[in-house]
C-alpha cells in the first residue's frame, strides 16, 4: 500500500515556505548529527540506508563524503522549510502508544475519509495517509493549525526575568537547569483544550512555580495568569484572571513527593466556561477545577520559576492538544455501565453539541452522519472530535524505528527504510508504507528503542 | 600463532576503543576517537561511527585533546619525570635535564624528544626541582563521584564545581602522605570558601571536619589551620600559615591556590597565584585522612567555583622549586635554594662531577664559584639582543607539563614530527602529548 507524494489539491490555499524573504533559507543551515559518545558533526545528509545502518554525510568538517554508521546515532537535526498550509480544517490523529512507551505519535492533515476500518488524512508531506482506525487513539478537528511545543532544545525562544538566560539557566540534553531564582519563560499558543506536561528534578526539595496564561514573560510575577506552586509537600494553584476575582483553585498536600527527587506534572486545561481542568503528578490526580472561563486570558506565556537557589531541572516540556477527556480513575472505570452506551460513535461539535452516530461519507469538507434521528450533514470544520474504538491495541516496536519530529510540533514513529535529500521512506503498522517530504521534520531520532542510549539522549538524574 | 594473532587484533581493537581523543572545531563540531594521523591539513580519526577513518579538516581546529588511555605505553602517571624545566624566550617550556653548557649552547636532555642543543640567547631560564609528580586527581569532569550532604547546593557546570549557598561537597581522593593540592578558585562578588584536606570521610562528620587541615580563603586573605581531633585538649584550631594578601584583584575574580602537604615532615607550604605565601609546621601528629571537602560559605547571592583541581604526589625534589624573579637582564643569574643569587656569567656545567656543579663567574669574586646542582633553584640567561618571538602554527601541550610551538605537524602512530621555529625539526614521543591547539 505504497503512498506517493501527492499534490495537495484539496487544500484551499497553496502551501508556502514558512521562512521570510530576508531570512537565510533554512536549507543553508547544516544538519547536526549527535552520537551517544557526544560526537557532533554538522553537514548535509545525503542518504540513509536503514538496513545497512549507513548514513552518507557531506560535512564541511570532513574531507569528501563520509559514510557513517547509525548504530550509535542519537539524532539528526534537519533545517528544511516546512510548508504552511491554510485549510478549512485541521485534523489531528493521535496514535496509540507503543508497548509501555509514553510517547504518542500525532499526524495532522485534512480529513478526507472515515469508515469502520480507516481514517484518511490528506497531508502536504506524505500525500494521503490511510490510518488503521484501531490504532488511532483519538481524532480531533481544529479550525486553526494546532500548536505544539516540545522541548527544551536550547535557550532560543526563552527569556529570563533576570535578563541574562545563560547566567541563570543551563541547557543541556534537552533539559534546562536553574542556577538561581530567576525564572524562565516562553510564549506558546495554548489551544482551547491543552495538556501541559513536564518533568521536574530537584536535589533537596521541590520549590518552584509554574505559570501559564501569563501576560508578561519578562516578569516572574505577571499581572494575569495561573500559578501552580510546589513547595516541598504542598501544591497549590492560584488563578489571577483579568477583570475577575482571584481564586485559590487547589491547595493539596503532596506528601509522596517528600522522598522523591523527580516527578512528572501534567496540567489538563479546558478553557471553556464549563470545561474541567486538572493537575496530575506522576499520573495521579491532585486536584481539578471547573466553572471558570479561561478564554478571557490573552497571555500565552509559560514560566518556570525556581523559588530558591537550589538547582531544579525541567525536561520533557510539552504543550499539546488535549481531547478534553481526563484519564479515567480506577473507580470511574468500575462505574461504567455498558448498557447505557448508545450505538455509534460520539462526535463532538464546535458548539458543544454531541452527536452519536456513524459517518456515512465525507465529501468536500462535509460529513454525512447516520444517527438514530436520521441522516445529518455537518461541515468538518464544525466538528471538534470523533470518539474512536476503545479496543486495546498497540503499535509494534520495529527494529529500525525512528522518531520524526515535525516542525509544527509532535512526531511520528516510522520504521525507516531510506532517506535522501528530499524524501524519507518508511513503514508504519498504522498506515503502511509511505514517503515523507523531509522538509516536514525538524529532527529525526535514531535508535529510539535502545534503552542503553537513554542516558546519552536524555541525561541521567545525576547529570546536573 | 593464529591465537596470538587474534589476541593481538583484540588488544589492538581494545586499545582503539579505549582511546578517546577529542577534537573540537570552530563550528562546534566535536569528534571522539583515536587520532591515527595528522598531516597535510587532515586529522585522521578512528571512530566507532565509521568503518574508515574520518578525515577531519584541521583548518578550523580549536583543540585536539589526546586521551590518557594509551595502552601501548606507560600510563601518564608512569611517564618519566624530570625535575628541571627550561623556558625559551618565546614562551615555550620543556621538561628535561641539563647535561651540558658551553659559551654558546645548553644541552638539554628530554625523554620524549631526545637531546636538544639550544643557543643560550634563546633560553630565558631553567627551573630546578620542578618534578611533575604522580597525578592523584585531575578534575572535576562532572558531579559524579562527589558526595554532597542532603542540601545538594553544589552543581557542576563548565568544568567547575559551583555553589552559591552554604554547603559541602567532598570526595575521597586517596590523598597520599605527601601531596600537592592545586585549584583555581573563582567567585562572583567576593571569595568565601573553605577547603578541608586530609579528612576521614567525604562528608562532614557529626562534629564537623575535625582532625584535618583547613584552608580558608576569603576577601581578608588566606589561612591554613590544623583542625584538632575531637576530644583533644586545647584549642580546636592551630593556625599554621596566615596571609592577608587578598585573593584576586579588581580585574580578576579568580586565583590559583596551591597547598603542599608533607605529612611525614609535617611541613605545609602555601602558594597563591604562584607566589609562596608561607610555610607552616604542624606541631601535632598529622591527620591521617585521605579525603577532601569543599565548603561554600556563600550566603546565597553569588557563586563560588572551583575548577582545575589537581592533586599530585609530592616528592622532596619539588621542595627545591623557588620562584625567584630575574635579577638583571644583561647578566646570567643563578639562584640557590637558600635565597642567595649569583649574577654574572654561568660558565659551565660538569655533570660528571660528584656534586654536578655549575660554575658562575660573578662580579663579586675574582674566581668562579661552583654551585652544586642540588642547591640550584633557578638559572636565568642574559637577555641579549632582542630576537623576534617566534610562534609556530600549533601549540603542543605536554602531559608532563610544558608546551611547544610547532609547525608542519605530522603525527604517526608513535611519533609526532614537527618543526619548532628555533629548535628545528623535532620528533616527539606521542605518549607525552596532552593536546594540540591552533595558535591565535
Amino acid at each position: 500500500m505504497k503512498k506517493l507524494l501527492l499534490t495537495p489539491t484539496l487544500f484551499l490555499v497553496s502551501a508556502i515556505p514558512s521562512f521570510g524573504e530576508n531570512e537565510k533559507a533554512p536549507k543553508e543551515r547544516p544538519s547536526v548529527l549527535t552520537f551517544s559518545d557526544k560526537s557532533r558533526i554538522s553537514g548535509i545528509p545525503k542518504s540513509v540506508e536503514a538496513e545497512k545502518k549507513q548514513l552518507v554525510f557531506d560535512s564541511s568538517s570532513l574531507e569528501g563524503l563520509s559514510v557513517l554508521n547509525t548504530k550509535r546515532l542519537l539524532e539528526m537535526t534537519l533545517n528544511g522549510a516546512p510548508k504552511k498550509i491554510e485549510a478549512d480544517h485541521y485534523a489531528l490523529a493521535t496514535i496509540k502508544g507503543h508497548f509501555r512507551d509514553s510517547h504518542r505519535d500525532t499526524i495532522r492533515g485534512r480529513l478526507t475519509n472515515l469508515d469502520d476500518k480507516t481514517i484518511t488524512l490528506e497531508t502536504w508531506y506524505a500525500g494521503n495517509l490511510t490510518l488503521r482506525r484501531s490504532l488511532v487513539h483519538s481524532l480531533d478537528i481544529f479550525n486553526q493549525s494546532p500548536s505544539f511545543y516540545n522541548g527544551p532544545d536550547g535557550p532560543e525562544g526563552w527569556i529570563s526575568a533576570g535578563g541574562n538566560i545563560e547566567k541563570y539557566w543551563t541547557f543541556k540534553n534537552r533539559t534546562m537547569i536553574s542556577k538561581a531564582r530567576s525564572g524562565i519563560a516562553r510564549e506558546v499558543t495554548i489551544p482551547d483544550k491543552a495538556k501541559i506536561s513536564f518533568t521536574a528534578n530537584w536535589k533537596s526539595s521541590p520549590y518552584f512555580r509554574i505559570l501559564f496564561f501569563s501576560d508578561d514573560g519578562s516578569d516572574d510575577y505577571p499581572g494575569t495568569g495561573y500559578s501552580l506552586n510546589v513547595q516541598r509537600t504542598y501544591m497549590s494553584v492560584y488563578r489571577n484572571a483579568p477583570n475577575d476575582r482571584n481564586n485559590d483553585i487547589i491547595s493539596e498536600s503532596i506528601r509522596n513527593m517528600l522522598e522523591a527527587e523527580t516527578a512528572e506534572f501534567t496540567i489538563y486545561l479546558d478553557r471553556s466556561k464549563d470545561g474541567t481542568n486538572a493537575v496530575h503528578i506522576d499520573g495521579k490526580e491532585i486536584g481539578t477545577w471547573t466553572g471558570v472561563d479561561d478564554t478571557k486570558f490573552k497571555g500565552n506565556w509559560i514560566h518556570f520559576v525556581p523559588q530558591n537557589t537550589s538547582p531544579i531541572k525541567f525536561s520533557n516540556i510539552s504543550v499539546s492538544q488535549w481531547d478534553g477527556i481526563l484519564p479515567a480513575k480506577p473507580e470511574d472505570e468500575e462505574k461504567e455501565d455498558p448498557e447505557e452506551k448508545l450505538e455509534g460513535q460520539e462526535i463532538r461539535l464546535a458548539n458543544g453539541d454531541v452527536i452519536i452516530g456513524s459517518v456515512k461519507s465525507i465529501d468536500e469538507g462535509q460529513v454525512s452522519l447516520s444517527t438514530s434521528f436520521g441522516d445529518v450533514g455537518v461541515p468538518i470544520k464544525l466538528m471538534r472530535s470523533v470518539a474512536l474504538s476503545e479496543e486495546i491495541d498497540e503499535v509494534r516496536m520495529e527494529k529500525n524505528d525512528v522518531r520524526c519530529w515535525f516542525h509544527e510540533g509532535g512526531y511520528i514513529t516510522v520504521k525507516l527504510k531510506s532517506l535522501d535529500e528530499k524524501t524519507l521512506r518508511g513503514y508504519s503498522q498504522v498506515w503502511g508504507d509511505a514517503e515523507f517530504d523531509i522538509n516536514a521534520f525538524s529532527r529525526i531520532e535514531f535508535n529510539i528503542w535502545r534503552p542503553e542510549l537513554d542516558t546519552a539522549r536524555y541525561g541521567s538524574s545525576t547529570d546536573w | 600463532m593464529r591465537t596470538s594473532l587474534i589476541a593481538g587484533l583484540t588488544m589492538a581493537f581494545l586499545s582503539i576503543s579505549q582511546a578517546n581523543d577529542q577534537i573540537s572545531l570552530k563550528n562546534g563540531d566535536l569528534f571522539f576517537g583515536k587520532v591515527i594521523a595528522l598531516k597535510g591539513g587532515l586529522i585522521e580519526l578512528q571512530t566507532p561511527h565509521s568503518e574508515a577513518p574520518l578525515k577531519i579538516l584541521n583548518k578550523d581546529l580549536i583543540k585536539l585533546n589526546f586521551s590518557a588511555d594509551y595502552s601501548e605505553k606507560e600510563t601518564p602517571d608512569e611517564l618519566p619525570k624530570n625535575s628541571q624545566e627550561l623556558y625559551l624566550r618565546n614562551g615555550d617550556s620543556i621538561p628535561g635535564e641539563v647535561v651540558g653548557l658551553t659559551p654558546t649552547h645548553l644541552s638539554f636532555q628530554t625523554w620524549f624528544a631526545g637531546l636538544l642543543e639550544i643557543p643560550r640567547e634563546q633560553i630565558d631560564s631553567v627551573f630546578f626541582g620542578v618534578t611533575p609528580q604522580r597525578n592523584i586527581f585531575r578534575g572535576p569532569i562532572g558531579i559524579e563521584g562527589w558526595s554532597q550532604e542532603n542540601n545538594g547546593r553544589w552543581r557542576y557546570e563548565d568544568g567547575a564545581l559551583t555553589s552559591r549557598d552554604k554547603g559541602f561537597i567532598g570526595r575521597d581522593l586517596k590523598l597520599p602522605e605527601n601531596f600537592i593540592f592545586g585549584a583555581e578558585i573563582s567567585w562572583e562578588s567576593s571569595p568565601n570558601i573553605r577547603i578541608h584536606l586530609c579528612t576521614d570521610g567525604e562528608k562532614p562528620q557529626s562534629d564537623g571536619t575535625s582532625n584535618s587541615y583547613l584552608l580558608n580563603l576569603n576577601s581578608g586573605g588566606v589561612q591554613v589551620r590544623r583542625v584538632m581531633p575531637t576530644g583533644s585538649s586545647g584549642p580546636k584550631f592551630k593556625t599554621l600559615i596566615t596571609s592577608t594578601q587578598a585573593p584576586g584583584n579588581k580585574n580578576s575574580n579568580t586565583c590559583q591556590l596551591e597547598l603542599r602537604v608533607d605529612r611525614v615532615s609535617k611541613i605545609l607550604q602555601l602558594y597563591l597565584d604562584g607566589e609562596k605565601l608561607g610555610q607552616g609546621i604542624d606541631p601535632t601528629d598529622s591527620p591521617k585522612g585521605s579525603a577532601i571537602l569543599f565548603e561554600s560559605m556563600s550566603s546565597g547571592s553569588s557563586d563560588n567555583s572551583i575548577r582545575n583541581i589537581i592533586v599530585n604526589e609530592w616528592d622532596t625534589t619539588t621542595q627545591l622549586l623557588r620562584r625567584e624573579p630575574r635579577a638583571e637582564d644583561d647578566l646570567d643569574t643563578l639562584s640557590v635554594d637558600d635565597g642567595d643569587r649569583f649574577s654574572g656569567k654561568i660558565l659551565s656545567y660538569s655533570p660528571a662531577g660528584p656534586t654536578k656543579p655549575f660554575t658562575v663567574q660573578t662580579l663579586l669574586s675574582p674566581n668562579p664559584i661552583s654551585i652544586p646542582l642540588e642547591n640550584c633553584a633557578v638559572m636565568y640567561f642574559t637577555k641579549g639582543a632582542d630576537i623576534p618571538k617566534s610562534k609556530g602554527q600549533y601549540h603542543l601541550a605536554l602531559r608532563t607539563g610544558g608546551k611547544l610551538s610547532l609547525s608542519g605537524i605530522q603525527l604517526g602512530p608513535n611519533k609526532l614530527k614537527a618543526k619548532h621555529p628555533w629548535l628545528g625539526e623535532l620528533e616527539i614521543d606521542r605518549v607525552v602529548m596532552l593536546s594540540i591547539s591552533k595558535s591565535e
